[in-house]
């Protein structure tokens, strides 16, 4: 009879992988709902990467450590980034969700939430524009430090928040584990995930026996499962060798007990 | 055991409904850590908001069509509750220095935010963005919240703007309203209240204003007649950008007028705070 063996461990064994597939086809029915999330006047401005592997990971989370030393006297930044790099790589796949409309198609009703009385004025005379139209590539090139090139269209920024909202009371309903994260989605954005985007965010998936996503440990990357893993298998090692035994010639006998 | 009339049972509970979304709001995963605030506005404190949306709808075709279905509900006696969901984004207390603001620093923003906090059409900024995406995903929770227990609701800036004018969420910058029921299928959608609302020639005038390029013909001798109808070639007309004093007025006089309903319920909520 076929069947399918679903187990979470170990980690990227045949079982595992199957078990991942489910996380993935709920990342898939997420993207869905970042589509069909209520937008300001209806309009299309999102675009979804789903990512997925242990290379994929890696570079990802790779990129939220390199990321964590941006901003050396911020508070938490450090410690925040090198955490959910952490989930970056514990996570079953990651969905990146972007909005490719904040950056340079603005919504244009001078509601003033990028800058108050200006209007959208606010966004077009601080970026490289002409007929009311909005040069992405110009734009950008003249912040090439910045994280996220703003001033963004604010109005867009709320529906991509809507958008997030959505794919994550899915997953809340589909019983998947998920969190939206500011650190992956800048991390995947600068890897290329969701080209058209000014700002991305991402939402990491996992089924899990353990959310890996909440009640973390303080200093988690050094206290995270793989490293506890890691340090197990050398102390294991290493004792294994120092009681040195021949088991095909001798058992170690009972204290106290003469032979 | 009583009989309960099926329509007025269904809007009854609306207020517990709005109960459930306000605490989806603020049960929402955030990205920023944001101070996510809700109010619940049913009664006699939703008349002046429903008054005013209809007067802002006067030179809004958008907020027109919000009007006429909370206003319709209401004299059907099935009024809406609206739950406003907002949040100050004028500050930044991240240091994240993203920019995406538009400024290199949260610093440089806040000092900028403090001088230059203002409004525009319909909200304050400027804003951090991150501020904004929290705001957004604590909307979607509480709609989705909303509509998983089979009630119609829709997000509506008109709303929430109009709550912030009226003193609503006080120190909020920006607030969207999440108008709850009234019962039906697709209330806010294909809007069975707005029967009748617009006649054929309107509703040409309307595409016109709104998606002229539909109406262009040959663009390539650089002077394109504008379609008016089949004989558009024997009697061509042009398309010009052109002041609109009247529609400009227009929209003076809804703002002055809406003033006073903001002054008036100013007073009576001074007053009520009095006793």
């Amino acid at each position: 009879m076929p069947k399918i063996r679903i187990s979470d461990w170990p980690f990227y064994s045949p079982a595992d992988l199957a078990r991942r597939e489910g996380s993935i086809a709920a990342a898939k029915l997420m993207a869905n709902a970042a589509f069909t999330a209520p937008k300001s006047g209806g309009v299309p401005h999102i675009e979804c990467d789903i990512v997925y592997g242990q290379e994929e990971q890696e570079e990802i989370a790779r990129k939220v450590e390199e990321l964590s030393l941006v901003n050396p006297r911020t508070k938490h930044w450090k410690a925040v980034f090198r955490s959910e790099a952490v989930m970056a790589r514990e996570a079953d796949c990651i969905l990146f969700i972007g909005n490719t409309h904040a950056g340079d198609m603005l919504f244009d009703v001078d509601c003033g939430l990028c800058g108050g009385s200006e209007g959208c004025s606010y966004v077009y005379n601080r970026k490289v524009s002409k007929y009311g139209h909005i040069d992405a590539f110009e734009s950008k090139a003249a912040h090439p430090e910045r994280l996220v090139n703003g001033p963004l269209c604010s109005q867009w920024v709320n529906d991509l928040g809507i958008a997030v909202g959505s794919t994550v009371y899915l997953a809340q309903r589909l019983l998947v584990d998920a969190r939206p994260m500011m650190s992956i989605g800048m991390a995947g954005q600068k890897l290329g995930y969701c080209p058209n985007s000014e700002i991305v965010v991402a939402v990491a998936v996992a089924s899990l026996a353990k959310n890996p996503f909440v009640d973390i440990l303080p200093d988690y990357h050094y206290l995270h499962l793989n490293k506890v893993l890691k340090k197990t298998r050398k102390d294991y090692s290493i004792a294994r060798m120092v009681h040195w035994f021949d088991y095909r010639k001798w058992y170690p006998k009972d204290a106290g007990k003469e032979e | 055991m009583s009989v309960i009339d099926g329509i007025l049972a269904a809007n009854e509970d609306l207020l517990n409904i709005a109960k459930v979304g306000a605490s989806a709001a603020l049960r929402a995963p955030k990205v920023a850590n944001s101070n996510i605030r809700v109010e619940i506005v049913t009664g006699e404190d939703l008349e002046p908001l429903v008054e005013i949306v209809g007067i802002a709808g006067e030179t809004n075709a958008f907020v027109n069509g919000d009007y006429v279905v909370a206003s319709k509900a209401s004299k059907a006696g099935t009024p809406i509750v609206e739950l406003l969901i907002g949040v100050d984004a004028t500050v930044s207390d991240l240091a994240w220095n993203c920019g995406g603001c538009g400024f290199a620093t949260c610093a440089e923003f806040n000092r900028y935010a403090k001088e230059h906090k203002s409004s525009g059409n319909f909200m304050l900024g400027p804003s951090c963005q991150w501020k904004l995406m929290d705001h957004g995903i604590a909307l979607a929770y509480a709609a989705a919240a909303i509509s998983a227990m089979g009630v119609e609701c829709r997000l509506q800036a008109d709303f929430g703007s109009i709550g912030l004018l009226l003193g609503h969420l006080e120190g909020c910058s920006m607030c969207i309203g999440i108008s709850v029921g009234p019962y039906g299928e697709s209330v806010w959608y294909n809007r069975a209240y707005s029967v009748d609302s617009f006649n054929m020639a309107e509703h040409i005038q309307f595409m016109q204003n709104t998606l002229p390029q539909l109406f262009v013909a040959f663009v390539g001798d650089g002077h394109p007649p504008f379609k008016s109808g089949p004989v558009w070639a024997k009697e061509p007309k042009y398309f010009k950008p052109m002041e609109a004093p009247e529609f400009l007025a227009k929209k003076q006089d809804a703002g002055a007028r809406i003033g006073k309903i903001i002054e008036r319920e100013m007073v009576k909520k001074a007053a009520k705070k009095k006793k």
